[in-house]
């Protein structure tokens, strides 16, 4: 005997719904999967002379670190992929601003 | 009758509330507890100041031990706290295994000695105080393979 058990087509934490806040989620998630892609993804692209100047500031990577927790709370999805593509700044902005002799 | 009319003094007073004040209670209201928010600002400085953490602690969470730790507390972080938490401890725990390789790298370059004669070079310790040239550079050799210099006068060639 088996149940019939009704399928959503799409998951549910997923889903964005047709709102205002959802759409806003939706390029959210978008542009910082872009960003994932375009600066992430290759060790050669450099970032921007701005980020890679403030990057030395204690007070940068805090405002950083709360652009994480900040997204977090505002949508999952968002918090998430904020948190990979921040972990690839700071992790890479750490790497390459070490002078030579130390790499 | 007076029950009205305290409740209505109530009422009045409560409206004379500043909405800054209000909107100030119900943030503590919904602020996590204070055990929490001391862990969360030990993580945002982990993660702020990752760069500066000893490489004998890098190495250890490198390790398989210090893997497995990590994982387990950030399970039990995610468990306990919940998941914006356990995202702030794995940050912080990934970004102290990324420069581990690198930190021993360093740690190894200004403490042990880089020359290797490999058995065909006699090596020979050193004696007496370092020269200009690593004292600039911020070399400690230990051995040397040649103690002497040899010069020859000038000539016509």
């Amino acid at each position: 005997m088996y149940r019939i058990v009704e399928m959503t087509p799409w998951p549910t934490f997923l889903s964005f719904h047709g709102t205002l806040d959802g759409i806003f989620r939706a390029a959210m998630v978008l542009v910082v999967a872009v960003l994932i892609v375009k600066y992430s993804t290759v060790l050669e692209e450099e970032y921007s002379k701005k980020l890679a100047d403030l990057y030395i500031y204690p007070w940068w990577r805090i405002l950083v670190v709360l652009l994480i927790v900040s997204s977090a709370v505002w949508c999952p999805r968002v918090g998430i992929l904020v948190a990979v593509l921040l972990f690839f700044y700071l992790s890479d902005m750490n790497m390459l601003i070490s002078p030579m002799t130390e790499l | 009758m007076k029950q009205q009319a305290g409740k209505q003094v109530i009422a009045s007073q409560a409206s004379q509330v500043p909405p800054l004040i209000l909107a100030f209670e119900q943030l503590m209201a919904r602020l996590d507890s204070p055990s929490k928010l001391i862990y969360g600002v030990l993580l945002v400085l982990t993660i702020v100041y990752s760069s500066v953490i000893p490489a004998d602690y890098r190495t250890f969470a490198d390790s398989l031990l210090g893997r497995v730790f990590g994982i387990g507390i950030v399970y039990g972080v995610i468990q306990s706290m919940g998941w914006v938490y356990g995202l702030l401890t794995a940050m912080a725990f990934l970004l102290v295994v990324t420069g581990a390789s690198r930190a021993a790298v360093i740690e190894g370059f200004f403490t042990r000695e880089g020359f290797d004669g490999g058995g065909t070079v006699s090596e020979k310790r050193v004696n007496g105080k370092r020269w200009f040239v690593e004292k600039v550079l911020g070399e400690h050799p230990k051995k040397i393979a040649v103690d002497r210099v040899t010069t020859t006068a000038p000539g016509d060639s």
